[in-house]
């Protein structure tokens, strides 16, 4: 029982994290490799503002999400949306805006090592001073609680928004067709700059959270994320964010309780191949319906 | 120039290499610096039981070249943002496993003192071998080939391009160049480690690959040479050198499409049209 409530907090953390990569995968065929960057933005800024004053909790989570939203906006207006405009095709955007993230992520990581002094730096003891509770010979402690509040509310907030405002309407339009949509009267440009926004937002929010369970901030703590991230995606398809956050879930209590009865080895080999076999048998992931995302 | 900034910067050619010949037949693989790992813990652990370095390179070469070609099979279905993603995984999942599997990688140390058996000729050699694919791949038939694969790949495909033996091909090549530059380092620095294997080492040989430009042969070789040499330019900038680095490479990314290759190509044509003119202009 105990490994569930810890599986269940570490899937939210994927499940954070997969969201914001997930959303701009689908519905902007942006497939950011900076975000496991932005993720680690966010929990470097809220520790720079914590070591200079003492920070209520929720303001710390607060300027995390600014900082990565603001980031990930500057990436799309000075650089994704430049790569956009002058492809000649599709497939040709992808890959640029790809290439650069790739670049992007490794200025930004160098940035946090500037930051860090290149090494795993601790908290402030009284920025998140974690109590744990007893329920029936369980422990939780507070920070999972938060984690997995979190997670649920955005993924459940997100999918409310798709599905039932004119905005959402308007999203998963672009996601379909973003040249039709634009036809229709959408603003894509600006759609694109919130998506990303939004989903720099998540990222910094989820670096916080993760940074506050871990106890520190590291410059290079969001590129494993990035692994499990795909791993999540594959299994739940592109822009499919219900599934993701449950594909995030299971991902979470299969490594929890491999590691706990069998060795490490075997929990990366198995979860390696369960992604390799669904990339050969069935790419569009388990909710795919091949084309329509988001 | 010292002779360890020639050898980093033949190393790092060898994996832009693995990028490029994926990226030119339009098809991103990240999965180059997977493959760097398994060619180096393989060259590594022979050359510690006394193999010398060319049977050591060519095993561990072959032997990734068919992983590259299992890992295409899997992927044959593949394509795009997926495809990059999922060669990525398979990178990230090859450092996840050389930090598990002590037997053969050291663990999280790696493996030290491997014979220093490769020579810098040996280096120069291998760098040659491939960019000579690469410049006779992309003449003729072939290069065309590629070319319209690069641009639309439906299109290639009904104009007769067999898609999937070519994207083989390709990823088998990359897998192989990789390799080659793990086993290289390996053999020349004598040490090997999983924190080699990192989505830090993909950032650089991304950053190669932007500076060299995919539209020629040349490319690889010109930005690992000047990727290699950086550091010692923007010494003046200290700590924040990294960063200065991967800026940098983002502002090619928007300002030269082609790369500093592509760019000097386009600088020599336009010369060359300035004295062109005015013997039209008589004719």
């Amino acid at each position: 029982m105990q490994y569930v409530v810890n599986a269940l907090a570490l899937g939210g953390i994927y499940a954070l994290f997969t969201l914001g990569l997930s959303l701009c995968w689908g519905v902007l065929n942006v497939l950011n490799l900076a975000h496991g960057a932005l993720f680690m933005m966010g929990a470097l800024a809220a520790y720079k503002v914590a070591v200079l004053v003492s920070l209520p909790f929720p303001l710390a989570l607060l300027i995390g999400a600014v900082t990565s939203a603001v980031l990930a906006g500057l990436c799309e207006v000075l650089i994704f949306r430049v790569l956009r405009r002058r492809a000649k095709s599709a497939h040709e955007a992808e890959l640029a805006i790809l290439i650069s993230s790739i670049a992007l992520a490794g200025a930004i990581v160098a940035i946090g090592q500037v930051g860090t002094g290149g090494l795993a730096t601790p908290y402030p003891p009284d920025f998140f001073p974690v109590s744990s509770f007893r329920v029936g010979g369980v422990v939780i402690t507070d920070i999972q609680i938060i984690i997995v509040i979190c997670a649920v509310l955005l993924t459940v907030g997100v999918m409310v928004f798709v599905r039932r405002t004119s905005t959402g309407r308007a999203i998963r339009a672009v996601a379909f067709d973003g040249r039709t949509a634009g036809l229709m009267g959408i603003n894509a440009e600006r759609l694109s700059i919130g998506v990303i926004t939004f989903s720099g937002a998540i990222a910094g929010l989820g670096g916080v959270l993760y940074g506050a369970r871990l106890g520190f901030v590291d410059s290079s703590m969001g590129d494993p994320l990035l692994f499990k991230a795909f791993v999540v995606i594959v299994l739940a398809g592109v822009g499919s964010i219900g599934w993701a956050f449950v594909g995030a879930m299971a991902l979470a209590i299969v490594e929890t309780f491999m590691t706990a009865y069998t060795d490490a080895n075997a929990e990366s080999l198995v979860v390696f191949g369960i992604i390799m076999v669904f990339l050969a048998l069935r790419p569009q992931g388990i909710s795919g319906k091949g084309v329509q995302r988001a | 120039m010292n002779e360890t900034l020639i050898q980093n910067a033949l190393i790092l050619a060898l994996l832009g290499y693995s990028l490029q010949l994926a990226a030119r037949s339009g098809a991103l693989s990240l999965a180059g610096v997977g493959f760097y790992g398994i060619g180096g813990f393989a060259a590594g652990n022979l050359a510690q039981r006394e193999w010398s370095a060319p049977a050591a390179v060519l095993v561990a070469v072959v032997g990734s070249a068919i992983i590259g070609l299992a890992l295409s099979i899997v992927f044959a279905r593949v394509r795009g943002l997926y495809f990059a993603m999922g060669t990525l995984a398979f990178t990230l999942f090859v450092q996840t496993l050389a930090s598990s599997w002590p037997t053969f990688t050291g663990g999280e140390n790696g493996i030290f003192g491997i014979p220093l058996i490769m020579t810098t000729i040996g280096l120069v050699i291998m760098v040659v071998i491939v960019a000579a694919f690469a410049f006779a791949t992309e003449r003729g038939s072939s290069g065309r080939k590629l070319k319209l694969m690069e641009t639309d790949e439906t299109l290639a495909g009904s104009l007769g391009v067999r898609i999937p033996r070519e994207r083989t091909i390709a990823l088998v090549a990359s897998a192989a160049c990789g390799a080659a530059a793990g086993s290289a380092q390996a053999l020349s620095f004598g040490y090997f480690g999983p924190s080699q294997i990192s989505f830090h080492l993909v950032t650089q040989v991304v950053i190669v690959m932007v500076i060299g430009g995919t539209s020629s042969w040349a490319g690889p070789i010109v930005g690992a040479f000047i990727l290699a040499s950086l550091p010692t330019w923007l010494g003046f900038t200290g700590d924040w050198r990294p960063v200065i680095l991967g800026l940098v490479a983002v502002a090619i990314v928007v300002l030269l499409p082609g790369g500093v290759v592509g760019a000097a190509h386009d600088v020599v044509r336009l010369i060359a049209s300035r004295f062109q003119r005015p013997l039209e202009r008589v004719a």
